[in-house]
């Protein structure tokens, strides 16, 4: 073994119990940042400030009864967590979050901070990311209840709908960076206009950049786009039926790909790792605060806009979003034409 | 990879696709058939990867498993399961549809003689991957620019037939 591949295989499970320990912390951000939102405290009895709420959280709902319902397709009811939780992590496997480093000399050569170099990288985050609709669909249709059925066919239909503008938010970027490849895309959004205007894609992409936000809150089913478990209306949606830690693999499955959505934000829209101040060797730190505040807008969002209709929803989605998209595609690649960028 | 690694690869994807294939039409329940198609499709994106062609087997599990199946399922998530599985496996027309498969197996088997097809091209060594998103496009745009715009027609061709359909309920 050498010591790169020690250390690829480090990272990759650096990078694993780091996504699940970010859910952690989602879950306690989200919890404080709605109280304060609503002039509230949030938890603060588990822990100072209530830090290990999510702790508590977690045992609680591992202690919890498994229930199933008699008439629930028993390997499909089981299946669906699991599709849902892997959808959710492998994507994030095609992500890179740093420059390459070799860790202050010790490895002989350069490691990438990213678990694989696939030179398909988007492709792979929205095949995945299309993929993952399977969890909450099956998930619906095993449970052999109405709520949940309804809430797998939303969320089916709300999926699908935002799938393609989001598609065509990220082509507008491929055309501009010329690639495929997250690493590649990220390189080309180093160093500066005029000396202090980072060359970020979102200053090129600005509608882009807003339809992929939006079609990212619809993709990862949260507010105000979180019509597959609207709670006036369809009890918890798809997960209705599920308890225990077969609920928690949904929970934590929105978590993550909460921030997968953000780190691919980060990396297509706000120049990745690159940033001011900071040697590249530590652009992982402007790294997680650039996902840092795409996460906070995520949550700001969601206790601050209320849910929209289903009809909204989708008419938004067809006649607004997607047109803007096509057109915003279109002038984009006018635009590479003509200045030849 | 090494070749014994990617054969042994090729063999478990190709005969995971054959019986996945086979589980798909003989399922009664039809949500589990779908669930099998899923698995024959995603297994045939390994074997476009297996061939160098990254770029099909994503569109491969974007398109078919992650759009198109996830359609049908809406619409098998609808059925009267009961009903479904209670029904005979195979509907009257299946000699015809055996029939209909067998002949295009035929057709691939001689597709496959050598003598049908022009002798390969010298690959450049710009276009190493014949997968890759940059042939493709080129290929798409240049050698098959009218082929690709009549396909772009009868797809045109059949929004404006699924919207004519739609809006029939609200005649009177």
């Amino acid at each position: 073994m050498t010591p790169l591949l020690v250390a690829q295989i480090g990272l990759t499970l650096f990078v694993f119990v780091m996504l699940l320990n970010s859910a952690a912390v989602m879950v306690y951000v989200e919890r404080k940042v709605a109280a304060f939102l609503q002039q509230r405290l949030g938890p603060y009895r588990v822990g100072w400030q209530g830090v290990l709420q999510p702790l508590a959280d977690i045992v609680k709902l591992m202690f919890k009864e498994e229930l199933r319902p008699k008439a629930a397709d028993a390997f499909l009811f089981a299946l669906a967590p699991i599709i849902a939780a892997t959808c959710a992590f492998a994507a994030f496997a095609v992500v890179p979050f740093g420059a390459e480093t070799t860790f202050g000399g010790w490895l002989p050569e350069g490691l990438r901070l990213q678990v694989a170099d696939v030179n398909v990288a988007i492709l792979v985050v929205f095949a995945v990311a299309s993929m993952s609709v399977y969890g909450i669909v099956l998930a619906g249709w095993s449970s052999n209840s109405k709520y949940s059925l309804l809430g797998g066919l939303r969320s089916s239909a709300q999926m699908i709908s935002y799938e393609l503008s989001y598609g065509l938010a990220l082509a507008g970027v491929l055309i501009i960076g010329n690639s495929l490849s997250l690493t590649d895309i990220v390189n080309r959004q180093a160093g500066t206009w005029l000396g202090f205007i980072p060359k970020w894609f979102v200053f090129l992409q600005p509608i882009g950049f807003l339809i992929y936000m939006t079609a990212g809150i619809a993709e990862t089913n949260r507010a105000p786009f979180d019509f597959p478990e609207a709670e006036q209306e369809l009890v918890a949606g798809y997960h209705t039926e599920y308890s225990s830690m077969s609920f928690a693999m949904f929970f934590l499955a929105e978590y993550v790909n909460m921030v997968t959505v953000s780190a691919v934000a980060t990396d297509l829209f706000l120049g990745g790792w690159h940033g001011p101040f900071l040697p590249e060797s530590l652009g992982w730190i402007w790294f997680l605060v650039k996902v840092g505040a795409i996460l906070f807008f995520y949550v700001w969002m969601r206790w601050t806009l209320p849910r929209y209709r289903y009809d909204q929803l989708m008419r938004f989605g067809w006649k607004v979003l997607l047109p803007v998209a096509v057109i915003n595609l279109l002038v984009t690649a006018a635009g590479v034409l003509y200045f030849e960028l | 990879m090494g070749i014994l690694a990617g054969q042994s690869a090729f063999y478990y994807l190709a005969a995971v696709s054959v019986a996945s294939a086979i589980l798909a039409i003989t399922r009664r329940n039809p949500v589990h058939s779908m669930l099998w198609v899923l698995a024959l499709f995603v297994h045939v994106a390994g074997i476009f990867l297996l061939l160098g062609a990254e770029f099909l087997a994503a569109v491969q599990v974007i398109v078919y498993a992650g759009a198109i199946l996830v359609f049908y399922l809406f619409f098998l998530m609808l059925l009267d399961l009961p009903v479904e599985a209670a029904g005979p496996p195979f509907g009257a027309h299946w000699p015809l549809c055996a029939a209909a498969g067998l002949a295009f197996a035929a057709f691939a088997w001689y597709a496959h003689d050598p003598g049908l097809v022009p002798a390969m091209q010298p690959v450049e060594p710009a276009t190493r991957s014949p997968g890759s998103l940059r042939s493709i496009g080129m290929a798409l745009f240049t050698q098959f620019a009218l082929p690709f715009e009549i396909t772009s027609l009868i797809l045109l061709a059949a929004i404006v037939g699924a919207v004519v359909v739609a809006k029939r309920k609200n005649v009177p």
